[in-house]
């Protein structure tokens, strides 16, 4: 059932509705025939019994001079005309002298004395009844007519009859049904089929300007209707999302240029922070060379105060006091004579004295050049922002790991250098100066943290195909690869003290200059490498081809 | 009256027999035809006194019945009427329902019919071409069965209604 309803439902909507108009028709004229017969069968019993009733007294009046006369031929002759008749069984007179004159009885079973025509028996047949009606005359009864009627044979008559006509009837109403549903569909599915191309177009084409025509003021006319204000909706709205986007746009662009402004405001406190960490570090490293001023000093404050210079006044006190016999002195006195040998040692301390002093304060010269040489470089890194110039990449790595050597030297890490020979490089220094010392602070963090004895960075200064990269490597904690994504987030920091600004300023810093700050790390455990790329200007490049 | 239905019957029965010689059974026989043929004619209402007045059963001429006739109406009605059977002159026949003409009166048949006129008498005869020759009903006996002859022109004239049932028995019916 589920089966045909759904090729039903693929059917095209003509032969659909055609179908359905049949469907009705052939169901509605059997309902109707079936009804109609059952009603005229049974009209038709009931008007055969009546009528057979009175055939039979009317026979019995025909008969009554037969029967009083007992006259055999003459009933025989007036129940003859009730043979004509197709639903008269049989026929039999009952004469007044007791005899029986069977005038006809098709069936043939019954004897020349009808007493089977007259049995009971016979009486209940459904289809087959006997009639029996006295025949009177002049108040007295002179015989009894018997008619045995069968309807049965009527019956089935009647629905031949039935069934031919029906036959008829329904094949004419079929085809005036099919005739007139041909004539009359195009009225519904026109519309409906002129209606599904029209959208079909629409569809396909995408035009929602045009509108479909209004054939009628039926469902479908308001279906189309519908559909017509349906596209005017659609129309509209694209033109409000038109403005909208256009709106959108502006709104994006107004956003951008604040962003621009704020990001430019960010850069520019980033870049003060930046100096601020560079001027801390360098007060760091300054605070450590002047450890190193001081215990120069104390060393030499040391040496003055154990210097002999005392037992050098004792020895020329003691050669005054014997100024007048010196040579007695020398000669003769155990001290005299011991005098030389003491003055030459003392001598000798002297010099020995007066060399460590020397080396002291060769030493603190050095530290205190060093002292002058980070505060210069502060002082060069902290003009203002934009300003380029040509240096030597290998030099500022140095200045950036010479800001950082007093911390990586107290932590035990060793540090490693793989300089290639690239060339002079205009650039920002002091932005590249504060990425590098950020890097190289980030390396000693993560060197610190495995608590191995074995902590080393690798500072390496490469020359690729259109950049130079400066990595800096680390054996350290290493980075899990959730985190290599977002490590220059800004606000991404895996220390307790950190800010998570170091690598995010440090990236944008390296975009602006157009290069790059990438990182590489096998996992937990493996160590990383920060590249910092810096693009090779075209000039250079040609020359090096 | 099932006490005449019964002799009806039983008159009719030996009809069979009637072939054989025994003039009583013949006339037993006739005698209920007579009766018959009464109870499928209607006289008009003139030709009775009053509702209660007897149908008149006369016999012109000598009496073939003897008294089977009388006996076989005793009792019997027709159309509610007693019977009376009695043997009448000529005079008489035309104030008689039915007048049975015995076959001695061939002859006097014209005179018979003339004296009658336009009376409601229904004539009944077994004399051969009885209803030729101006009678109504004549009886003759034909393969040992009894056949009626009806001349229905006489019965119009008498204002005697013959019911079609009877005509249909009867032999000729001009």
């Amino acid at each position: 059932m589920k089966m045909p309803m759904q090729a039903l439902r693929n059917l095209p909507i003509g032969p659909k509705l055609t179908l359905v108009i049949m469907a009705t028709c052939v169901s509605v004229l059997i309902l109707t025939d079936v009804a109609l017969f059952i009603f005229q069968s049974a009209t038709a019993r009931s008007q055969r019994i009546d009528e057979m009733s009175s055939l039979a007294q009317i026979a019995a009046h025909n008969s009554a001079a037969a029967a009083a006369f007992s006259d055999r031929d003459a009933a025989v002759q007036i129940l003859s005309a009730l043979e004509t008749r197709d639903d008269v069984e049989g026929a039999c007179l009952l004469l007044a002298n007791g005899e029986h004159a069977v005038a006809f009885d098709r069936d043939h079973e019954h004897d020349a004395a009808g007493e089977g025509l007259v049995s009971q028996g016979r009486r209940d047949a459904k289809e087959d009844l006997l009639f029996a009606s006295a025949v009177m005359l002049d108040g007295m009864q002179v015989g009894t007519l018997f008619l045995r009627a069968d309807f049965a044979r009527a019956q089935m008559a009647l629905l031949k009859l039935y069934a031919k006509t029906w036959l008829l009837v329904l094949g004419v109403a079929l085809l005036v049904a099919l005739v007139l549903a041909k004539r009359l569909q195009p009225l519904i599915t026109d519309p409906i089929l002129r209606l599904a191309q029209f959208v079909r177009g629409v569809g396909e084409k995408g035009d929602y300007s045009v509108h479909a025509v209004v054939t009628g003021n039926d469902e479908i006319g308001a279906l189309t209707d519908a559909f017509n204000k349906m596209l005017d909706q659609i129309r509209s709205r694209d033109g409000a999302l038109l403005e909208a986007r256009d709106r959108l746009e502006e709104r994006v662009e107004e956003r951008t240029r604040e962003l621009e402004a704020i990001h430019r405001q960010l850069v520019e406190a980033l870049r003060r922070g930046g100096m601020a960490e560079i001027a801390s570090n360098v007060l760091h490293n300054v605070g450590n060379v002047l450890n190193s001023v001081n215990v120069s000093a104390s060393v030499v404050s040391d040496n003055l105060k154990k210097s002999k210079t005392a037992s050098l006044g004792k020895v020329a006190a003691l050669m005054q006091q014997h100024e007048a016999d010196l040579p007695t002195f020398f000669a003769d006195d155990p001290r005299g004579k011991q005098l030389p040998a003491y003055v030459a040692s003392l001598s000798d301390h002297l010099m020995a004295g007066q060399q460590a002093a020397l080396s002291e304060m060769e030493q603190l010269q050095g530290n205190i050049d060093h002292i002058k040489e980070i505060v210069s470089m502060q002082q060069n890194y902290a003009k203002v922002s934009g300003l380029t110039e040509v240096v030597e990449i290998s030099a500022l790595v140095e200045d950036s790991l010479r800001m950082n050597l007093g911390a990586l030297s107290r932590h035990g890490v060793e540090l490693k250098r793989e300089y290639e020979d690239v060339p002079m490089m205009e650039v920002e220094k002091h932005k590249i100066l504060q990425i590098l010392v950020n890097l190289i602070r980030n390396a000693k963090y993560a060197c610190d943290e495995t608590n191995e004895p074995d902590k080393r960075i690798t500072v390496r200064i490469a020359r690729h195909d259109k950049h130079i990269g400066i990595s800096v490597i680390d054996n350290g904690v290493g980075i899990p690869a959730e985190n290599l994504t977002r490590i220059f987030n800004h606000g991404f920091t895996t220390r307790e003290s950190g800010h998570g600004f170091g690598l995010h300023s440090g990236a944008l810093a390296a975009k602006e200059m157009g290069g790059f700050l990438e990182v590489h790390s096998a996992g937990p455990g493996c160590g990383a490498t920060f590249t910092l790329g810096l693009p090779i200007p075209a000039a250079e490049l040609t020359c090096a081809a | 009256m099932k006490r005449v239905f019964t002799s009806l019957i039983a008159a009719l029965a030996l009809s069979a027999q009637l072939a054989s010689a025994d003039p009583s059974l013949e006339y037993q026989v006739k005698a209920v035809c007579v009766l018959n043929a009464a109870r499928f004619v209607s006289w008009p209402a003139s030709a009775f006194a009053d509702s209660d007045a007897p149908l008149v059963i006369g016999i012109l001429g000598d009496n073939p019945f003897g008294s089977i006739l009388q006996d076989a109406v005793q009792g019997a009605t027709v159309r509610q009427r007693r019977i009376v059977v009695r043997r009448v002159g000529l005079a008489e026949a035309a104030n008689c329902h039915i007048v049975f003409v015995s076959r001695p009166e061939r002859d006097r048949l014209p005179a018979i019919f003339q004296t009658i006129g336009d009376s409601s008498v229904l004539t009944i005869s077994e004399i051969d071409r009885f209803v030729e020759n101006g009678g109504t009903v004549g009886l003759a006996l034909e393969h040992g069965k009894i056949r009626f002859e009806v001349k229905q022109e006489a019965a119009s004239r008498a204002r005697l209604k013959i019911e079609s049932q009877f005509l249909l028995l009867a032999r000729s019916t001009k």
